[in-house]
């Protein structure tokens, strides 16, 4: 514990009384700090570990790449404006591990991040998978992680170490039905059958079920939910024209960039008109969705929990925001906001806690209330976290790809322009 | 069945066991002390061994290479998992029904596969298949999780193997590995090994002398897929969570393999130390993967996990223990009879 | 509509599995002349389409056009993979060798991992992004290219195989390898050439696909799973039987995908193929011919 700087100016008596009340605060401090490994660095405050344990290889790869990414670019912008500057400049020392998409594995790797370089706090772990086993490790040694995971499950485990940063993917599920109702309710055009249509990997079928559930309120006729094999399928033809004979004219996506794309262009090929093309995050805020269709990209809608004209709003994340395009040659995305975000909870905590412990780090990180903005990393609504770990502020909203830009259209009160509804026909597109 | 056991010891040398079983004494004592990281990483080593003895006894004693073991280990895994979901059955009481089913699967299986005289590549792809069929049956199951798989409650209790730590663990794998070291020791001294060396090395000329070859691989494929299935139960208790993409992949089931293979098929230690070195290196290449902490080292680190398998094939076609007990014998086998005369 | 839909189906399957029988043809040759699982050709087919990839990227000529560079390059590799690496294995037990090559193929794709990222790429070659519409079947240009591209490639490879003098010994290596190596053949050179050969036609394969599907990674294990079942299912070693099972193979997967089973059509390809290796393990194609 540190001592603090000044001295007090009491009479003699006083000061003795002072003095002996330090020295026994000390010893209690230097006993407890032998007791619990974690408490050891606040003798030597220069150097914060703190790991991020995600899948950079293997199918959680396109998950766990742009938390890494993110992460570290941020890590890198805080110890180089000072490090956390209520305990000294400490820097944060960043170790980042890749748990190869094994969910044994992750449970293993955040074992040696706690155990052998003695994290105060873990990131991990992309995705839901992997996130269930590691946390369960973090939570056995009293390690506070983060998470940017959407999985439903993760919060309802009765946890006290497990933060998530996002909203769940039924919340953003939800958010792409509301949005779809309010829009044929303001356009008064029914849709005559709806489909949904989802890859199988544990993102895409979290959201959709989601989705369905949600869908059931609505009272249009479903006609299937489709599902895939992510990334296996080289033709959506006979799948696309089943759906367009069929009758079906709306369709809510939970799909990824590849077959998103492949999507796209079979619905163009097939002259498929539809009122909308409701995504729940997924492929279209990917570069390469807009990169690889173009125009044909336009008028898709996407429920996601952050775009790049959030950032636009406020010049102070601007500096964030360019310096990870300057160095990732790409716009910040919704997994990467996420990790961003994680980053300036644990950096707010972090200067707020009362010692480097993890047990003060996570009591903090608990007593969160955070805005938009309230540092250069907290990128998206703000973060306060409920009993669950759940973070309260986290909302969905909807974009709309216009002219290959995201274009918040709902909710109205942050919208910055009017959504185009129902999708203009391919025929009457150039 | 001593008699078998220092029988094997004297064949093979004590000195391999000898130094095995200093160095599992030397872990367990050493384990509730050291850092919880490398007890994991052991218990991790002995369950990859665990699992390529077991897969060894028809990859290797049987020579007949199943890709598809991960079904059996998926059998084990998922089973856990749904009965406590579903009746809050304990762990232990799951574990028999388990194997019963792996069991009954694998006797289907092998009936029909060998009845059909299926070997070499169209077994190993045909076991493939229906582990890869079984995996997309399982994604598109609601009732079994889909592709996010299960989380296994937290039901408490020993039977449940719901310990406070993850130490016990290391001590179940070590005694199951023990037990199975030993138990394949004694395996190769008894007919039905002898018999499963003749139908390895000739199987027409195995079957000429009145083996029931089928009968055999039957049974060596029945028996690998029960024990395969309890190394399932144990690691759901371990990890609590299942899911397909690792529970029913290729990745799981080269898992096995590797450690067999580079270990030594057809030899009672060698997926031992295969499994062990298996898991060393993939640790390895993650931690020095991890100094650098970016992505395309990491895609490196998988990409030297992949010329490993490539190099140690080449180096080691019979194993490391299988290299070394080859040359063994080739050492008695040229050394001149005792009395005999020297032919010039 | 079912009849629509099974029209639109079949032909989608046809065309699908002409391409699937190109990726598979040459595995099964090298499998037929050298008796080596080659299970990293999915892994050559990935890196033919990231070549093909760059080139159009680079130079903007089209990628059919940009094949005439890539094909030999790819026969090269192939050729002395075999002579250099693969051969040596071939001195372990049969089945080690099945997991050597599937070493290679985790090994080559990481190695794309690491240079590409496992961003999706998508070969969009202007020429090729327009639509034919026969009543109510609907094609992509680069449906139709790819799988003419594939037919004739096939028709080569046949003729070359029946009526040239290469053709005939790789033919009698596949028939006999003792016997062809007592007539004087150097069965080393052959299967190397079978192995070039094979990566040729995954470059073919490669540069077809690319224009149809984005690029990753993780596609490469798919590409050698598929190439292993197509060619066991049609045939070992038998080109009419990779077109065959190539062709099977394609249309139930459209016709699963078209009547509303498609997250369930591989697992129904796959267990066709399984009772194909129980009933019938010289492949369909034997069956045919006999």
């Amino acid at each position: 514990m540190r001592q603090p700087r000044s001295v007090n100016r009491l009479p003699a008596a006083a000061q003795i009384n002072e003095t002996r009340r330090r020295v026994t605060l000390g010893t209690a401090g230097l006993a407890a700090a032998m007791a619990f490994p974690g408490i050891v660095r606040a003798q030597q405050p220069q150097r914060i570990p703190v790991a991020v344990v995600v899948g950079l290889t293997g199918r959680a790869g396109p998950w766990g790449i742009p938390v890494n990414d993110a992460v570290r670019l941020a890590v890198e912008q805080i110890n180089a404006s000072g490090g956390i500057k209520s305990k000294g400049g400490a820097q944060i020392d960043l170790i980042s591990v890749d748990h190869q998409s094994n969910p044994q594995m992750a449970g293993t790797q955040t074992e040696r991040v706690i155990q052998v370089n003695n994290v105060l706090a873990v990131i991990g772990n992309a995705t839901s998978g992997a996130t269930m086993v590691g946390s369960a490790i973090s939570e056995k040694a009293r390690t506070p992680m983060i998470s940017t995971d959407l999985g439903d499950s993760l919060t309802n485990r009765g946890m006290k170490y497990f933060f998530r940063i996002g909203a769940k993917a039924s919340h953003l599920a939800g958010t792409a039905v509301d949005f779809a109702e309010e829009m044929i309710k303001a356009t008064g055009a029914k849709p005559r059958k709806v489909a949904t249509m989802a890859d199988d990997s544990t993102f895409s079928q979290d959201a959709i079920q989601g989705a369905l559930g949600r869908l059931k309120q609505t009272g249009w006729a479903l006609q299937e939910n489709v599902s895939f094999p992510a990334g296996k399928v080289s033709d959506f033809l006979p799948l696309l024209q089943r759906l367009k004979l069929s009758g079906v004219d709306l369709i809510f996506h939970a799909l990824f960039a590849p077959d998103g794309i492949q999507v796209m262009r079979a619905m163009k090929t097939l002259n498929y008109d539809l009122i909308a093309s409701v995504h729940i995050a997924g492929a279209p805020y990917t570069p390469e969705y807009v990169e690889n269709l173009k125009k044909d990209a336009d008028y898709v809608t996407d429920a996601v929990g952050f775009v790049p004209e959030l950032v636009a709003k406020n010049p102070l994340l601007a500096t964030y925001s360019d310096a990870y395009k300057a160095k990732y040659r790409r716009d910040l995305d919704d997994q990467a906001s996420l990790a961003v975000t994680s980053v300036g909870a644990l950096y707010d905590a972090l200067e707020r806690c009362s010692d480097l412990s993890r047990e003060s780090l996570t009591e903090a990180l608990r007593a969160t209330d955070l805005e938009a903005g309230a540092n250069p990393f907290v990128l998206r609504d703000g973060v306060k976290f409920d009993q669950a770990g759940d973070n309260v502020k986290a909302k969905g909203l909807v974009m709309q790809l216009r002219d290959g830009q995201q274009r918040i259209v709902y909710p109205a009160g942050i919208a910055t322009t009017q959504p185009v509804w129902p999708m203009p026909a391919w025929s009457k597109r150039a | 069945m001593f008699s078998k056991l220092t029988d094997s010891f004297r064949q093979q040398g004590a000195g391999l066991w000898l130094i095995a079983a200093a160095v599992a004494a030397a872990a367990a004592v050493a384990a509730p002390w050291i850092n919880p990281y490398y007890t994991r990483v052991m218990t991790m080593g002995l369950l990859c061994g665990y699992l390529a003895a077991s897969w060894n006894l028809i990859g290797g004693y049987a020579g007949q290479m199943s890709l598809g073991h991960a079904l059996f280990f998926a059998i084990g895994s998922y089973s856990v998992a749904l009965l406590a979901r579903l009746q809050d059955v304990p762990l232990v009481a799951a574990l028999p029904l388990a194997v019963a089913v792996s069991v009954a699967l694998a006797w289907i299986i092998a009936s029909i596969c060998f009845r059909y005289a299926l070997r070499g590549i169209y077994f190993a792809v045909g076991t493939l298949l229906l582990a890869e069929i079984a995996r997309i049956l399982v994604i598109n199951s609601d009732a079994m999780g889909r592709s996010q798989g299960l989380q296994i409650p937290a039901l408490e209790g020993a039977r449940n193997f719901s310990f406070g730590s993850d130490l016990p663990f290391f001590y179940i794998f070590l005694g199951m590995s023990i037990a199975l070291a030993l138990g394949s020791l004694v395996l190769e001294r008894c007919k039905l090994g002898y018999d499963l060396v003749a139908l390895r090395e000739q199987e027409d000329g195995a079957r000429a002398l009145g083996v029931d070859v089928n009968a055999i691989k039957r049974l060596s494929f029945v028996i690998s897929a029960g024990l395969t299935c309890v190394g399932g139960v144990v690691y759901a208790g371990l990890v609590r969570y299942v899911e397909p993409g690792y529970d029913l992949s290729l990745t799981i089931t080269l898992f096995m393999v590797m450690g067999a293979v580079l270990g030594g098929r057809g030899t009672a230690l060698g997926p031992f130390l295969g499994g062990i070195l298996v898991v060393i290196v993939q640790e390895t290449l993650i931690t020095v993967g991890s100094t650098f902490g970016t992505t395309s080292v990491s895609a490196l680190a998988q990409m030297i996990y992949g010329l490993f398998f490539v190099v140690v094939l080449l180096v080691f076609p019979r194993g490391i223990i299988g290299q070394l007990l080859h040359r063994r014998i080739d050492r008695k086998a040229t050394r001149p009879p005792v009395g005999a005369t020297q032919e010039v | 509509m079912l009849l629509t839909l099974l029209l639109v189906g079949a032909v989608s399957g046809v065309l699908g599995g002409l391409i699937l029988a190109l990726l598979s043809t040459g595995f099964n040759l090298a499998l037929g002349v050298s008796r080596v699982v080659n299970f990293q050709h999915g892994a050559v087919v990935l890196w033919s389409m990231y070549a093909s990839y760059m080139l159009w990227k680079a130079t903007g000529i089209n990628p059919y056009v940009g094949l005439l560079a890539i094909a030999p390059v790819a026969f090269a590799i192939g050729y002395f993979l075999h002579r250099w690496l693969i051969s040596r294995s071939l001195s372990t037990p049969e089945d080690s060798q099945i997991l050597f090559s599937i070493g290679l193929l985790i090994a080559f794709q990481y190695l794309a991992q690491f240079f590409f990222s496992t961003d999706a790429h998508s070969l969009t070659e202007d020429s090729l992004q327009h639509s034919l519409i026969i009543g109510p079947v609907f094609l992509q240009y680069t449906q139709i290219a790819a799988a003419a591209m594939s037919l004739l490639v096939l028709i080569l490879l046949h003729l070359m195989l029946t009526r040239t003098d290469l053709g005939r010994k790789l033919h009698a290596c596949a028939q006999n390898p003792t016997g062809a190596r007592v007539a004087g053949l150097n069965v080393e050179h052959l299967s190397a050439v079978a192995l070039g050969i094979a990566a040729a036609c995954a470059a073919v394969s490669g540069t077809a696909l690319a224009t149809m599907a984005p690029i990753f990674p993780e596609r490469a294990f798919e590409y050698s799973l598929v190439a292993v079942v197509v060619s066991v299912l049609g045939g070992i070693g038998s080109m009419s039987g990779s077109i065959l099972g190539g062709l099977i193979v394609g249309i139930i997967i459209a016709v699963s995908q078209v009547t509303g089973y498609g997250d369930l059509a591989l697992a129904i390809v796959y267990a066709l193929v399984f009772l194909i290796f129980l009933i019938r393990p010289n492949g369909l194609i034997s069956a045919i011919k006999s």
